[in-house]
Parts: C-alpha cells; sequence; structure tokens
C-alpha cells in the first residue's frame, strides 16, 4: 500500500491577505482539481511558519479548516464525518515531514483523504522588503494509491548539529514592547546556504551509496529554491546527473515550506511529469535539515 | 495491527510555587468571583528567570528517560507539541523545538518535527506516533511538551481593568513539561492504547486565541472561557454516546482524566455525561488542577506521572483521557498501563 497526489494547486501570488486566506484558496482550488467532497478530508496538516499576528494558539490549521467549512460541528449530520487538523513545522522541509505522516495514517486506514497546506505571510500582512518569503498558498491532496508501489517511497530526514545556530526565525517580544504582533526577526548566517547545501549533498549521495535513492529511474528533481540553481547543483555534484530540474524562482520567488509543492505543480502544468516518471523531491532548510523522497506519478 | 503503548512518562514542573492569593493580590481590578472557589486552583507552578519552554521540555524528557528502558539516543523520532515556544529570551519559529532538543539529548538518528495544536497538542502527537509506529516507519519515539505559559498571566495581571475580561483564563494555567515514551505493545499485560479519536470542531476556532499583546511587551490568551464551557459541554455527551454504541464501557475504566481546566467546569462535564448517558457508576476522576493549574497542552501527562508516583495509576490500570483544546479539538484516548517505570533495571533493550 502507498500514498500518491490525487491533486495539488496554489493560490496566486499575493492574493488573499493573510497566511489562512491564501491556503484557504489554493486548498479550494485543489479540492476542485481532486472532484471530492471537501467533507470527505479527515485530516488537515497545515505546515505553514510564519503567519498573521503571530498568533500561537489556536494551530492555524483550525482557522484555515473553519473557513474551508470543513467538519465545523461534526456529529450535527447523519454521516459522522469529521476532520483532524494540526500544524507540523519543519520550516522549508515541512511538506515531506507532513506526507510522510499523512503516508502513515493512509497505510493504516486510519485516514483517507489527508489535505496539506501551507503559505507565509510577514505577522504585518504587508510585503516588507526584508521578509524573505514570498506570500503564496499551496495546498495538496493525497490519498491511496490505486496501484501498489505508486506514489511516495524512501522518505530521508537528516539533519545536521553544524548549523542549528545559522537560521533563526523568532520573535524577540521584549525588544518589539506592544508592536509583538506585527514583527519577526529572521537571522541568516552568511555562510548558511552554503552549509545547508553542503549538508543536502551529502545526503543525497549518501542515500544513493546505499542504494535507497537509484539514479537512473529518476526523471525530475524538485527542490527547496532558497539556493539559487540548486536542482543544477544536485545533478552536477551527485549521481544524478544530467537529471532535469525544476527551478519556479523567478515566478514565484522562495516560497519556502511551498516550494516542493510549487515545483510538483509547475512539472505537471508544463507537461514535463508523465504517468510512472519518478521525481526526486529534495527539501533544505534549518536545523540544518535536509529532506528527500522519491515519488513515482 | 500492532498495538502501542505508553511505555514511560515523565514530568517536570518548576519548584517556584505561587499560589491563586497572591496572584490575585497584585491584580489593580481583581475579579469580582472568587477565583480560587471557581477553578479550584490553589497554586501554580512558575517558571525560574532561567527557565523556559526548552529547558521545562529538556528537564520533562530526561526524568521520562529515567523511567524507561531506552536512551535518548535509541529515539527513532522526537515530536515536541507545546504551544509556548520560548528559548532564551525569544519566541523561537525556527530551527525547530524538536532539533535543539535533539542535538541536547544527543539523538542523532532520530526524526524531528514541531507540532502545534493548543491543548490538544501532546494527544495530536501521541496520535501521530501511534501511526508511524503501527505503519513500521519508527519502532520507539517521544512526544514531549514544554509549556512556559505564565507569561500570559502576567500580561493579565497588567492589563485586566474590567471586572468581565477574556484574559481572566490567564489566572489558571501553570507551567510544566511532560514527555511520553512510545513503542510497540510486546503484550496486553505490558499496556497498550486501544482507541484514539479525535475532532476538530472548527466553527470554534477563534473562541481562545493565543498571541502578541498589543498594549505591552510579551504574549496573551483572550478565552472566552464560558461560551467554550456551554459548546463543548453541549457536545461532549453525544461523543460519549457514541463511544458507548462502539462498545465502549464505563467499566472497562478505572479512571477519567479530563483536560485539567477547573474543578467545577470537570465536574459539571462530567455529571452531564452520567445523567444523559445514564451511566450508573462514573470511573473516578483524576486531578491534579488544584496544585498546578492548567498545564496546557502537558495536563495530562503531568496529573499521570503525578497518579504514578502515587500509585493510583499502576501496571493493569485503565483510563480514559478526555482532550480539549482550543480550534476546539476534542476526543478521548483510552489506555492500559503496564509496569510503567519499573522496567529500568534488568530489562534489556530490544535491538
Amino acid at each position: 500500500m502507498s500514498m500518491m497526489i490525487r491533486a495539488a494547486a496554489l493560490s496566486k501570488r499575493n492574493e488573499g491577505e493573510g497566511s489562512v486566506d491564501s491556503a484557504v484558496i489554493a486548498a479550494e482550488n485543489c479540492i476542485k482539481k481532486a472532484g471530492i467532497d471537501k467533507q470527505d478530508i479527515d485530516l488537515l496538516i497545515n505546515t505553514g511558519i510564519y503567519k498573521e499576528e503571530n498568533i500561537a494558539e489556536p494551530a492555524m490549521s483550525a482557522l484555515i479548516q473553519k473557513k474551508l467549512g470543513l467538519s465545523l460541528d461534526p456529529g450535527t449530520d447523519k454521516t459522522d464525518k469529521s476532520t483532524l487538523s494540526f500544524d507540523l513545522f519543519n520550516g522549508a522541509c515541512g511538506f515531506l515531514y507532513a506526507a510522510q505522516v499523512a503516508d502513515s495514517f493512509i497505510r493504516n486506514h486510519e485516514r483517507k483523504l489527508v489535505l496539506i497546506v501551507s503559505s507565509e505571510v510577514h505577522p504585518s500582512k504587508k510585503l516588507v522588503p526584508e521578509f524573505p518569503y514570498s506570500h503564496i498558498g499551496s495546498a495538496v491532496i493525497l490519498e491511496e494509491s490505486e496501484k501498489e508501489g505508486r506514489g511516495f517511497r524512501s522518505f530521508v530526514f537528516e539533519t545536521s548539529k553544524r548549523g542549528s545556530k545559522s537560521y533563526m526565525g523568532y520573535l524577540d517580544l521584549k525588544a518589539y514592547g506592544p508592536r509583538g504582533r506585527y514583527l519577526v526577526n529572521i537571522d541568516i548566517a552568511p555562510d548558511y546556504y552554503e552549509k545547508l547545501e553542503k549538508h543536502t549533498l551529502e545526503v543525497i549521495k549518501e542515500h544513493i551509496k546505499s542504494g535507497e535513492i537509484n539514479p537512473s529511474e529518476i526523471k525530475l528533481i524538485i527542490t527547496s529554491q532558497s539556493i539559487p540553481g540548486f536542482g543544477e547543483k544536485i545533478s552536477k555534484s551527485t549521481g544524478l546527473k544530467g537529471i532535469k530540474s525544476i527551478s519556479t524562482y523567478k515566478e514565484f520567488g522562495n516560497a519556502f515550506s511551498s516550494d516542493l509543492v510549487i515545483g510538483y505543480c509547475m512539472a505537471n502544468k508544463d507537461g514535463i511529469l508523465k504517468k510512472g516518471d519518478k521525481v526526486l523531491f529534495v527539501g533544505a532548510g534549518s536545523g540544518l535539515t535536509a529532506a528527500l523522497a522519491v515519488y513515482e506519478a | 495491527m500492532k498495538k502501542t503503548r505508553f511505555e514511560s512518562i515523565g514530568a517536570y514542573v518548576p519548584e517556584n510555587s505561587v499560589t491563586t492569593k497572591e496572584l490575585i493580590a497584585k491584580m489593580a481590578t481583581p475579579p469580582i468571583f472568587d477565583l480560587e472557589e471557581l477553578t479550584g486552583i490553589k497554586e501554580r507552578r512558575m517558571r525560574s528567570e532561567s527557565e523556559d519552554s526548552f529547558t521545562i521540555a529538556l528537564e520533562a524528557v530526561k526524568n521520562c528517560l529515567k523511567n524507561s528502558k531506552y536512551d535518548a539516543s535509541d529515539m527513532d523520532v522526537i515530536i515536541t507539541t507545546q504551544i509556548t515556544r520560548f528559548k532564551d529570551g525569544m519566541f523561537l519559529y525556527e530551527p525547530t523545538m524538536t532539533q535543539l532538543l535533539k542535538n541536547a539529548l544527543g539523538a542523532r538518528r532520530a526524526m524531528n518535527f514541531d507540532i502545534s495544536n493548543a491543548c490538544a497538542g501532546m494527544f495530536t502527537g501521541v496520535y501521530v506516533l501511534d501511526n508511524l509506529i503501527k505503519a513500521g516507519v519508527v519502532k520507539r519515539g517521544l512526544v514531549v511538551s514544554g509549556e512556559c505559559i505564565t507569561p500570559i498571566t502576567d500580561t493579565a495581571i497588567k492589563e485586566i481593568c474590567e471586572p468581565i475580561d477574556d484574559q481572566f483564563a490567564s489566572l489558571t494555567v501553570g507551567d510544566a513539561g511532560a514527555c511520553v515514551i512510545m513503542d510497540e505493545s510486546p503484550s496486553d499485560e505490558e499496556g497498550y492504547i486501544w482507541d484514539i479519536d479525535l475532532r476538530t470542531f472548527s466553527q470554534f476556532a477563534e473562541m481562545c486565541l493565543g498571541m502578541p499583546s498589543i498594549k505591552n511587551a510579551g504574549v496573551a490568551m483572550y478565552a472566552k472561557a464560558m461560551e467554550i464551557q456551554a459548546e463543548v459541554i453541549a457536545r461532549v455527551p453525544k461523543g460519549i454516546r457514541s463511544a458507548l454504541d462502539s462498545g465502549l464501557k464505563p467499566s472497562d475504566y478505572d479512571f477519567v482524566l479530563p483536560h485539567q481546566t477547573s474543578t467545577r467546569a470537570m465536574q459539571s462535564a462530567l455529571h452531564k455525561i452520567q445523567r444523559l448517558c445514564e451511566i450508573e457508576t462514573m470511573p473516578e476522576c483524576l486531578y491534579t488542577v488544584h496544585k498546578y493549574g492548567n498545564t496546557a497542552s502537558t495536563s495530562h501527562f503531568v496529573a499521570m506521572d503525578d497518579h504514578i508516583k502515587s500509585k493510583v495509576i499502576k501496571k493493569g490500570t485503565t483510563g480514559v483521557l478526555i482532550v480539549l483544546g482550543s480550534g476546539i479539538t476534542m476526543g478521548r484516548v483510552s489506555v492500559k498501563f503496564g509496569s510503567m517505570g519499573s522496567m529500568r533495571s534488568g530489562d534489556e533493550h530490544d535491538d
């Protein structure tokens, strides 16, 4: 039993006021594409980190769920349908961690349709030049594959101790005074991206060596966009020579937790991805964290 | 299908105890009601200057590992679930709290991520870990939460200026950390989880909001406590009835452990359940709210740790944990306990 993507969709760039709005727009587009009854979504995971007004409670997923009209008051109709929602954080790699969690729930027949959403916005909901992430919502609906083996496999999650302080996203509430709802600090050390690139390439090489990733079967690489030309760098310096990679930076900027879903949507839109093709997803983010998964379309 | 269990539980509460009377004495506008009588909360623990969400979580993990047959390096996954994310004076979004805990514990090979689901956080983590183990992704892991939540109390003391105020619930919270290690149950005698049901009633998503204050530096919580209580009490009996219809029996349980908000709220909910569901004898209700307050996502595990220490919970004890968190997420977890905390001596690691 395996899990695959039933549909994936995006909001437009800067569409919707806050992170909830853009995640909801992307989710509505995704539900439409999937052709499902939205009330059949029984698990909703939000992986966005930066959000309007720095809300810490409830989970942003509950606000997204409400705006989507999912499971508003379960048990009030005869179907007994309900949704559980929560936020899962792991920066730019959040989507792959959430996919691994969703995969377990689906394999165990515990949940059938999982919606993963993400979006980033500066807490002020304004376009702030020093905030490095573009404001865009992404959504993916996951379900059991009709054919064993298709979909996700070979999830890899590897962190490095070297560099846990080289990227920090935080609220300095004492310094902000009463403006704490509308500010955020993101400190990125000058050597952060270099370290992250090195760590991620090492992880890929290690898993090619162990046989977990078979370079000869990979058709496409979809990566985080924080490192310019990351996909090309991966194919040049690992055993994945000559394999096409998707770059979405020009159109979408650094969309952080949505990068991998944007890459998947673009590969589908441009007809690059065909049934049976194998994709290597490569997430890279704070921690340092590298997350990989192989996906058969 | 595999079954999972709570292999060990550990908690940590800061030393500094503050009574409800001491808190009220600091307020310019004290409540017109008797907070201690209304909630049953006599005291709560508050962090020292050197403590934050991270240090509280770390102490809870260490205490849990003392009760476990495993070492930190045996963990395949670490999940943190606190609402509050304080570390070294900052409210930390990235890197993940789990990354920092993992480094501090030397749990090199563990997968790690943070979950946030208000006071339902730890059980959301338990549900995720239960599924990761059952799917064979991991063999074992830990769910931890370090709640450094009394900064909202400090804000409430400064800002409450009306006899009815959304920040009153902020006076009921306490700081605490809790950790649970879970693995595959070797046998029913060694404990297992047999039922997890969690649902988000999203129409109430905005009834309790935690965020930075706009009047002062620091975080605040704005809760419509009475409305939440009314909506929850209106829905819990229905959930219990459907559980009874699915074959769960009150006599299967030695105790019921609700989210620790206030003794009066818990008692009135349980009375209503008993009456509407026509339950002859309710299992014993466990409380720790009187001495620790509402410790947010850690409340059930702090209470379980306390009752394991006092031997109310022992090998073979069964309990139903009633989950409640902003969102609103509600549900239940049914658990049978194995020989908690007495396993370390003489028991070999299984790989």
